[in-house]
């Protein structure tokens, strides 16, 4: 038997029954009977709800009872002496909240493996469910889905313990009497990683002001929940993730190795971004895993988060490790639940198919507050790049949102399915032509193009499978001159001329769908390209040294001065490049005139 | 002689007798029951052995062999005799009055489900633990994906 499942059944048959039978013998009047269960037989305590209520005092630091026992079991005790049911029945509610609580916050620290936490938690959650659902419906849906083993978890930015924290508080303080009483009655868990902190309700940061999310608002259109209706309707954990990149970015924004030791000490995982990460299931994620290797975007998070990092510079490294949080996790993620919710192979009911296909529509779209973080808003970016914007001014969006989000609003189908994938490989060729583009230009102007090329290669390991499949050389020649660990000696556009030409060729219908660059007049390209190396190198390109670890290769040229950086991929501080210096100097040169 | 009185002392010794008795029951049947030593002390005035049996059957249990036999035996016993406002609240949330639907028919759910299947061998497989689920019908064989491939990959044949 698995773990899981004895989870489960311990969890019920210890916790559910023993709870129940204590419940119902003191409705009765049967008190010593109701103590009996309680207690269990002398030295059986650890066996009985007595037990589990000594393990969570140690979660929560409420072992403040008598002789240093939990709270809650002298409370009871005290009540079967008195023969009051009310207040045994009302500490039996506060041990199963923290129990319930307890196993949210497990899941979010451990979402690359969760199932038998689910199992647990579901156990725990059965037991509380009448009165909570008594409570609030809301929250009794967001706690089946949470504690769903039909559906893949969901989590990111902790959301899991917040929003169980929320409804948890709101439902002890009726319990209770006052929101004090409860606090006092629940303890503090001392299992939360430190700088998690849950977002205030009054900004409806994780539910709106009237419940759970039904729809998501975006300048391309309303996205209405699939799921709207059925019991598994809380996407909120899904929209999180917007969050949890939002917050990483933020930590990362100075791009400085002290940032990037911040990010590595913890946040990747209590973020659970680390989680999710290492969870995408299904074909696409077999498909990438065999072609970057197991666990492939952790893996890139410590290459680039080690202190011993192969990769060159602290910029690249930060640009390495915000790129592959914003958009590789997401993407994985997002085909992970399209598959499950578009694929036979999967057969989920109609109403788990609804809430896969609404979990990846939130994890496109994201939060509005976090929406800048979100693969929408890089979407909208590429599509400005790309002349591929509909609508005006600062409500304009990509024509691939466009195309997403019609295809979010049709069928829960393949074919739907298919679009969106096909409209992420648009975002993504896009994205890869660009920093490459951004990263020759780097070189021209003698600046840092470490931070260009990573992000180059944190875009372009989102279309790399599909590339190779089509063009196995034209792949190995981008993944040469984009590898973040090894240095390069090319120039003359060489590495973006290559890399248009092979994305111009891996998919026909992509390509048509990119638009044209807003650079690519800037750029000549040979008709012939050579397999590898330069096009006619007639100058050197400059190559910053590492300041952080070792760059294979025999780089001699002086590194550049640090150019300010530019994290937010927003494009707004683009570097002036060649023809720019050259205005600047005539400017100047009338001026002196 | 008053016959009432030459009576009393007999009757006196017998209600004391009585008393006794009662008293020495009672002392019988009173129990501390307790958790931790210095905890918080539970005194019965009747005997609770049958319900003290629950925590002692699951302290027993190996819960990797739990069976539906072991559920009968030592647990049922007990779930039979629930009753009243708190049962039927859980019967209404769980069961429609179905008395099995609140534990029974979890645990035998958990029991024959074929879910959960350990991760170390899926892994091999590339196949994800959390694609299992509690129905039967949802649970497909650990290397079925590989028939049906990615309808956006197949074209592409991408090795795997």
């Amino acid at each position: 038997m698995t773990e899981a499942k004895k989870e489960m059944i311990e969890k019920t048959a210890l916790d559910m029954v023993t709870a129940l039978a204590v419940i119902v013998n003191a409705e009765l009047g049967n008190w010593d009977k109701a103590a009996a269960y309680f207690y269990g037989a002398p030295g059986k305590f650890a066996y009985t709800i007595y037990g589990r209520a000594e393990k969570r005092c140690a979660n929560y630091g409420t072992c403040n009872g008598q002789g240093g026992e939990a709270s809650v079991n002298t409370a009871i005790g005290q009540a079967l002496t008195a023969n009051d049911y009310a207040t045994v029945i009302k500490y039996i509610k506060v041990l199963y909240s923290q129990n319930v609580l307890w196993s949210a916050n497990k899941i979010d620290q451990n979402m690359d493996d969760p199932i038998e936490i689910i199992a647990e938690g579901q156990a725990f959650w059965r037991f509380l469910a009448p009165w909570m659902k008594a409570h609030s419906n809301d929250a009794a849906k967001i706690f089946d889905r949470m504690f769903s083993t039909v559906l893949n978890p969901q989590a990111a930015n902790n959301y899991n313990y917040c929003i169980a924290k929320k409804h948890i508080d709101s439902f002890l303080t009726s319990v209770m009497g006052s929101a004090n009483a409860a606090a006092t009655a629940l303890g503090s868990l001392n299992e939360v990683p430190s700088g998690v902190a849950c977002p205030t309700e009054v900004t409806g940061l994780i539910t709106t002001s009237s419940g759970l999310f039904t729809m998501i608002v975006t300048d391309a259109g309303t996205y209405s929940l699939k799921s709207a209706t059925s019991d598994y309707n809380d996407i909120g954990g899904s929209l999180q993730l917007s969050e949890a990149v939002k917050k990483v970015v933020d930590v990362l924004v100075a791009g400085t190795d002290t940032d990037i030791q911040v990010f590595a000490s913890g946040m990747y995982e209590y973020t659970s971004l680390k989680g999710i990460a290492d969870a995408a299931d299904g074909d696409t994620a077999d498909a990438f895993e065999t072609h970057h290797g197991s666990d492939w975007i952790s893996a890139i998070i410590t290459d680039a988060t080690s202190s011993s990092s192969v990769y060159s510079t602290a910029v690249a490294r930060a640009k390495a490790i915000e790129a592959t949080v914003m958009h590789t996790i997401a993407t994985q993620s997002i085909i992970s639940d399209l598959e499950h919710a578009s694929q036979s192979e999967h057969s989920h009911t109609t109403a788990q198919k609804n809430a896969y296909w609404d979990s990846a529509a939130a994890k496109y779209f994201g939060t509005t507050d976090a929406r800048s973080y979100a693969m929408y808003t890089r979407a909208n970016k590429r599509g400005a790049n790309y002349g591929q914007l509909m609508g005006t001014g600062a409500t304009a969006y990509a024509a691939t949102n466009k195309a997403i989000l019609d295809a979010f609003n049709g069928a829960v189908s393949t074919a739907n399915a298919n679009t969106i994938v096909e409209n992420l490989k648009v975002i993504y060729t896009q994205s890869t032509l660009r920093y490459v583009f951004k990263f020759n230009e780097d070189l021209a102007n003698a600046d840092d193009w470490t931070g260009n090329r990573a992000e180059a290669f944190a875009f372009y390991n989102n279309i790399a499978p599909y590339v190779k499949a089509a063009d196995v050389a034209g792949h190995d020649a981008i993944a040469a001159f984009l590898d973040p660990t090894v240095d390069h000696s090319s120039c003359n556009n060489y590495h973006y001329c290559k890399t248009k030409s092979v994305l111009k060729a891996y998919d026909t219908a992509v390509w048509s769908s990119v638009g044209t660059f807003e650079s690519d007049d800037e750029v000549t390209c040979p008709a012939t390209l050579p397999a590898s190396g330069v096009i006619a190198c007639s100058g050197s390109s400059s190559t910053p040294s590492s300041s952080s670890g070792p760059i294979a290769g025999n780089s001699t040229s002086p590194p550049p001065p640090p150019p300010p950086l530019i994290l937010d991929d927003d494009d707004a501080g683009e570097r002036p490049g060649v023809a720019g210096v050259f205005i600047a100097l005539f400017i100047i040169a009338l001026v002196n005139v | 002689m008053d016959r009432r009185a030459r009576a009393r002392p007999f009757a006196a010794s017998k209600l004391a007798a009585v008393v006794v008795t009662i008293v020495a029951l009672g002392t019988a049947d009173a129990a501390t029951l307790l958790g931790t030593p210095a905890g918080y002390q539970y005194t019965t005035s009747t005997g609770t052995a049958t319900q003290e049996a629950l925590s002692v059957a699951i302290s027993g249990f190996d819960w990797s062999t739990f069976t539906a036999s072991d559920y009968n035996a030592d647990i049922a016993n007990h779930v039979v005799d629930f009753y009243h406002t708190t049962w039927n609240l859980f019967l209404t949330h769980y069961g429609n009055g179905s008395p099995d639907a609140v534990v029974k028919d979890y645990i035998d759910g958990a029991l024959v489900s074929p879910d959960f299947q350990d991760r170390e061998p899926q892994k091999t497989h590339l196949t994800r633990q959390r694609d299992q689920t509690l129905n039967t019908p949802l649970i497909r064989p650990t290397n079925s994906h590989r028939r049906l491939e990615h309808p956006l990959l197949s074209r592409q044949r991408l090795t795997r």
